[in-house]
């Protein structure tokens, strides 16, 4: 009796992993959705790729020692005094099962090889992109600030905008930050994006990115994507967020001219102040 | 001159030497023992009570996740009195710093090197005692002021420390970063050296005990496993405890002296300090320290798997090396955890590769359990139950490494609970499992009693299911990009749809917890309800089942002298003895 119970926990815990990192993927994708926030940067999807493929891989070897184990356990817990083996090793099944692992290791270090620099050239827009848009970033607890170029394309001039929480983007163009941190370490993480880098006081850290127009368009052009700060950087990290707002190119100009302009009457209107004052 | 030496390590040591004078008193023989199973036995009692602590310190925590700023039940008025009752998002920081410190240093590595390493390793190896006994006592006491210095950091004003168990810096490091960076901090660093210290002083003792005190006939190829997992592990300890050390000591400076070692400090020119060294000093110690929480772990599932399933360990050379180049590789791949930090590509490719590679000894080790239990006769005692169930959570938690090695997939789980879902696969369903296997199998050593085979079959399946209810579906949040230490997961959008499956896990954590009163109703009945039985109830073959259960002090009653491995187990008719001791003459075979 507990040997068929253990046997099949040890199955049902093989199927539940395997199926929990596939099925709700199906599931989902029957109902019109995804387990996995949408594919939205560019090299998204070599991400996801990559994820697959090696999860190909880590099904197969989870399949083949949990079908194992409780074959083993099942019918090791039947035999009887007497019965059964003493065999304490074997060459050949050692000399198996450390290459085959090793060579789906050196296959699978390949890929990531491979996707990592795959990546890395699509995140900063691939072959033909255009100049890309820069902002600084500076994350301050609890909080994220952006400062764009402006119209004039140069920083630490007039027409330089600036965001706190909000990120504007234009879709389809290449972006690169320059991220500082004004207090601990924070890091920038947008689920869509399936990126990460870390914000660190004392340096500035790059980070590029460009958003699919394509994939934009097929996920229903968010207007939104959430940035959040994925590492711990004192009491209020749970609510370190920001958004990123994808928008057309010319959107972005207007977005971009007008806020600049009304950053420039601000600080007309603050000069003004302090002269009367 | 080496002739001298080699003759002042040969010299065989007495129990007269390790133990003067045989203490008279209760409080000489049970506290201030300098006995080494003593010892053991206290840092049994001191982890599980604080494996009680840190349980429900994470009951909290998963309260605070599957109902975000309700009113905490029971507790809540006491703990947040501020807020009537609803947890406040320092309070969550300080849990989460306190549940990973307390469950890394202050329960895994103490309870299988502390108890485990003093308990298991002279008597396995044949020798009376430890080489080193009151420096083996003071590490056990160097645990207590640990303790409370943690304590004096959860009660300090402001609150605890804030930082996680990682601690980086500048937040632990500038104390207005942070409530719990005043002194809160400061008493966790404290906490963190006694215990570093206890673990170098122990490490230092394992590894001269286990060269210099083996019984006559014990070679190295002759150690169970256990022995094996316990001595890498200590020698882990000792080389990467001091580096951690030197992080520490120049935290302390930072907090002590605002020196703006870790941080860039004032200096806007970048002149200031770098807080990745606090990473790189941490995690070269830490990710050592994850095998320092594995590798015994798999020696004890591997004397248990072959113990009660009546077969010699499967491929016992390769099981050694495995574990051996696992520590080797361990040393090369601290880089991993930074993978979104922004290291140079070029480094990020090596550590990209070491980390890999450990896949290649690990599944050595899978395969080599699976052979030892192949065409076995498997008893499923509660010992055997809790082995399986590592093997199978090992191959989980192992499994899904692969992601934090792949550079692209990581930088999207890193700091996700994909990941907390990875090491707690590895810290709760292998190391506490084998915590597990290992006290019910060698229970009836350490008492003369068995444990109740019924109800540790039901605590078997009650944490077989609970864990797997707990930490399976963290993956999934964390594949939808819930972070870690949040303080209230409904924020993010995407996670808030999946706010389902927190509170289940939540009520999994909840059964998980509730089911360990069988554990402790187990304990109650192993200490004082057991008949008194056997000295060697599993018909273990290994040496420290060749003395008296209960052990006397001296351990053996014969001089040992070993003749062969530990693991000979035999096909037999019933009714013959189907192993041979390892104590046992060289001729009966
Ligand atoms: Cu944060
Ligand atoms: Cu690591």
């Amino acid at each position: 009796m507990m040997r068929l119970v253990v046997a099949l926990l040890v199955l049902a815990l093989g199927v539940l992993v395997v199926v929990s990192m596939e099925a709700p993927e199906w599931i989902l994708a029957a109902a019109g959705s995804d387990w996995f926030p949408a594919e939205l940067g560019l090299g998204a999807e070599r991400v996801d790729g990559l994820f697959d493929h090696t999860n190909l891989f880590a099904a197969g070897l989870l399949g083949l020692t949990f079908v194992g184990l409780a074959w083993a356990v099942w019918r090791g817990a039947g035999r009887r005094a007497g019965e059964g083996s003493e065999r304490s090793g074997s060459r050949r099944l050692e000399v198996l099962w450390t290459v085959v692992p090793a060579g789906i290791v050196v296959h699978l270090t390949l890929a990531q090889i491979q996707a990592r620099d795959a990546i890395a050239a699509d995140a900063r827009g691939g072959e033909g992109a255009g100049a890309p848009l820069a902002i600084e970033v500076e994350g301050v607890q609890f909080d994220w600030r952006f400062t764009y170029a402006g119209a004039d394309g140069a920083f630490g001039t007039l027409d330089d905008v600036t965001s706190v929480v909000d990120m504007p983007v234009p879709v389809g163009r290449p972006v690169e930050l320059r991220m500082r941190s004004v207090d601990v370490i924070h890091s920038f993480f947008v689920p869509e994006l399936r990126m990460k880098r870390d914000v660190v006081p004392g340096t500035v850290t790059p980070l590029a990115f460009t958003i699919d127009a394509q994939d934009h368009a097929a996920a229903g052009s968010p207007e939104t994507l959430e940035l959040r700060c994925a590492e711990l950087c004192g009491w209020g990290h749970y609510a370190m967020v920001g958004r990123l707002l994808p928008m057309e190119q010319h959107a972005f100009d207007d977005w971009q001219a007008r806020a600049g302009a009304a950053g420039f009457e601000a600080e007309a209107m603050a000069d003004d102040v302090e002269d009367e004052g | 001159m080496i002739g001298a030496l080699r003759a002042a390590f040969d010299r065989e040591t007495t129990v007269e030497e390790l133990h003067p004078h045989e203490p008279r008193t209760w409080v000489g023989r049970y506290v201030f023992s300098t006995d080494h199973k003593v010892i053991g036995i206290q840092f049994f009692v001191l982890g599980l009570v604080m494996l009680l602590m840190g349980g429900l310190m994470a009951l909290l925590m998963r309260f605070q996740l599957a109902w975000p700023f309700a009113k905490v039940p029971i507790v809540g008025e006491w703990l947040f009195p501020e807020t009537g009752g609803a947890m406040t998002p320092e309070g969550y920081t300080a849990l989460l710093t306190l549940h990973g410190t307390i469950m890394t240093f202050f329960v895994v590595i103490p309870l299988l090197t502390g108890a485990f390493g003093n308990y298991l390793i002279p008597l396995m190896i044949g020798a009376p005692d430890m080489a080193f006994p009151r420096m083996n006592a003071l590490a056990f006491w160097l645990m207590i002021p640990g303790v409370g210095c943690l304590a004096m950091s959860a009660l300090s004003p402001g609150g605890g420390a804030g930082a996680g168990w990682t601690s980086y810096a500048p937040l632990s490091t500038v104390g207005e970063y942070s409530p719990g960076s005043l002194s809160g901090q400061t008493w966790w660093l404290l906490a963190l050296t006694f215990a570093g210290f206890a673990s170098i002083l122990g490490g230092l003792n394992y590894v001269v005990t286990v060269v210099k005190m083996r019984a006559p006939g014990l070679t190295a190829m002759r150690l169970p496993l256990t022995v094996w997992g316990l001595v890498i592990a200590a020698l882990l300890q000792l080389l990467a405890l001091p580096v951690l050390t030197s992080g520490t000591v120049l935290m302390f400076v930072d907090r002590g002296f605002d020196a703006a070692l870790l941080s860039p400090g004032n200096a806007a020119d970048g002149e200031g300090g770098q807080p990745l060294l606090w990473q790189h000093l941490f995690w070269f110690y830490s990710h050592p320290a994850v095998y320092v929480m594995i590798l015994p772990a798999m020696g004890i599932v591997s004397d248990v798997l072959s113990v009660h399933s009546r077969k010699p360990v499967f491929g016992y050379r390769p099981m050694v090396i495995a574990m051996a180049s696992i520590a080797g590789l361990g040393f090369i791949v601290w880089g991993h955890h930074m993978f979104t930090s922004g290291m140079d590509p070029r480094l990020e490719m090596a550590f990209l590769v070491s980390t890999m590679l450990i896949a290649v000894p690990s599944g050595v080790k899978t395969f080599n359990w699976l052979g030892t239990l192949w065409g076995a006769r498997v008893r499923l005692t509660t010992a055997n139950l809790f082995a399986i169930g590592f093997v199978a959570q090992f191959v989980v938690g192992g499994l899904s490494g692969l992601w934090m090695a792949a550079t692209p997939v990581d930088r999207y789980m890193h700091d996700t609970y994909a990941v907390v879902a990875h090491f707690h696969y590895i810290v709760f369903g292998a190391s506490l499992f084998a915590l597990f296997a290992g006290l019910y199998h060698w229970w009836p050593k350490m008492t003369g009693r068995r444990m109740h085979e019924g109800i540790g079959r039901v605590h078997f399946l009650g944490t077989f299911l609970g864990t797997n209810a707990v930490f399976l579906m963290m993956h999934q949040l964390g594949f939808r990009g819930m972070i870690r230490r949040t303080a209230d997961p409904t924020i993010q959008d995407g996670v808030a749809q999946l706010q389902g499956l927190n509170v289940f896990i939540t009520w999994s954590a909840v059964v998980l917890v509730s089911v360990q009163v069988l554990f402790v109703a187990n304990l109650v009945y192993g200490l004082f309800l057991a008949r008194r039985g056997e000295d060697n109830p599993w018909d273990a073959a290994s040496l420290e089942w060749t003395a008296p259960s209960p052990p006397p002090a001296g351990n053996f009653r014969a001089r040992i002298q070993v003749a062969r491995g530990p693991y000979d187990y035999r096909v037999r008719p019933a009714g013959e003895l189907d192993h041979v001791p390892q104590a046992a003459p060289a001729e009966q075979t």
